[in-house]
């Protein structure tokens, strides 16, 4: 852990959200919500956020 | 209820809270917990130092029973190994770079725009320089993402220095090094 911080020069709690979120292998589906063949919404089964409260607690532990 | 964090290989220690599961060359880390978004990925950087190979999952992938797990991993077993070995005995090290100045109030559009095109050149002369020292880059706008060897990393981060002493118009920000999200694809 000691090498990691040394790299880093501001590790913030946004970059590793954004990747968790973002990024990364997924193996189910997705939802496309459409109408008449043409996409109009794309929804992720894996839209599940924690409130931005729950992660100070996180990041205050 | 098993929510999937990652596969590995060469996974030498667990914590408590994990399971894994062989799916070919592969293991699945599960754990039975509901984790949030910043646990799920303090979870995978913590296994990031204790295997050889480490391919996150994106937060959200549960599954209700083994044989539900079993099914979504089965159809893309060839596709998740080939990422496994490609990301294999590296990390993902992220880089920033950012203008120092914005353009100043007082310039007219064609300064604005000649200040924007000069700020793109030199960034991406930092991006090929750095995409031609690792094993594979990804780029979206001011933001990339480099594969870099575990061992590699201080030369990597060195050459960052560098490059930011020598670009006194650019920041450049430098993170990690994370687990390989950005080398993880959706299968």
């Amino acid at each position: 852990m000691v090498e990691r911080r040394s790299l880093a020069e501001q590790v913030t709690l946004l970059d590793l959200v954004d990747r968790v979120l973002n990024k990364g292998v997924v193996v189910t589906g997705d939802v496309t919500l459409s109408v008449a063949d043409v996409d109009l919404v794309y929804v992720g089964l894996r839209l599940l956020l924690a409130s931005a409260a729950t992660l100070e607690r996180e990041a205050a532990r | 209820m098993m929510h999937l964090y990652a596969f590995a290989r060469g996974l030498r220690e667990l914590e408590a809270e994990l399971e894994t599961r062989r799916f070919g060359s592969l293991l699945a880390v599960v754990g039975a917990d509901e984790p949030d978004p910043l646990q799920h990925g303090l979870v995978v950087e913590g296994l990031l130092d204790r295997a050889d190979a480490v391919l996150p999952v994106r937060f959200g992938e549960r599954f209700v029973t083994e044989d539900e797990l079993a099914g979504a991993i089965a159809s893309r077993l060839e596709a998740l190994e080939a990422q496994l070995d490609h990301v294999a005995g590296c990390v993902e090290v992220g880089v920033r770079i950012v203008p120092r100045e914005e353009p100043a109030d007082g310039d007219d559009g064609a300064a604005y725009m000649r200040a924007r095109l000069r700020e793109q050149l030199a960034a991406d002369e930092v991006h090929r320089a750095l995409a031609a020292k690792a094993r594979d880059s990804v780029r979206t706008n001011r933001d990339a993402g480099y594969l870099v060897a575990r061992a590699d990393v201080d030369g990597f981060s060195q050459a960052v220095q560098r490059l930011l002493e020598s670009r006194p118009s650019l920041d450049v920000l430098c993170t990690g090094p994370w687990a390989p999200y950005s080398f993880a694809a959706a299968t």
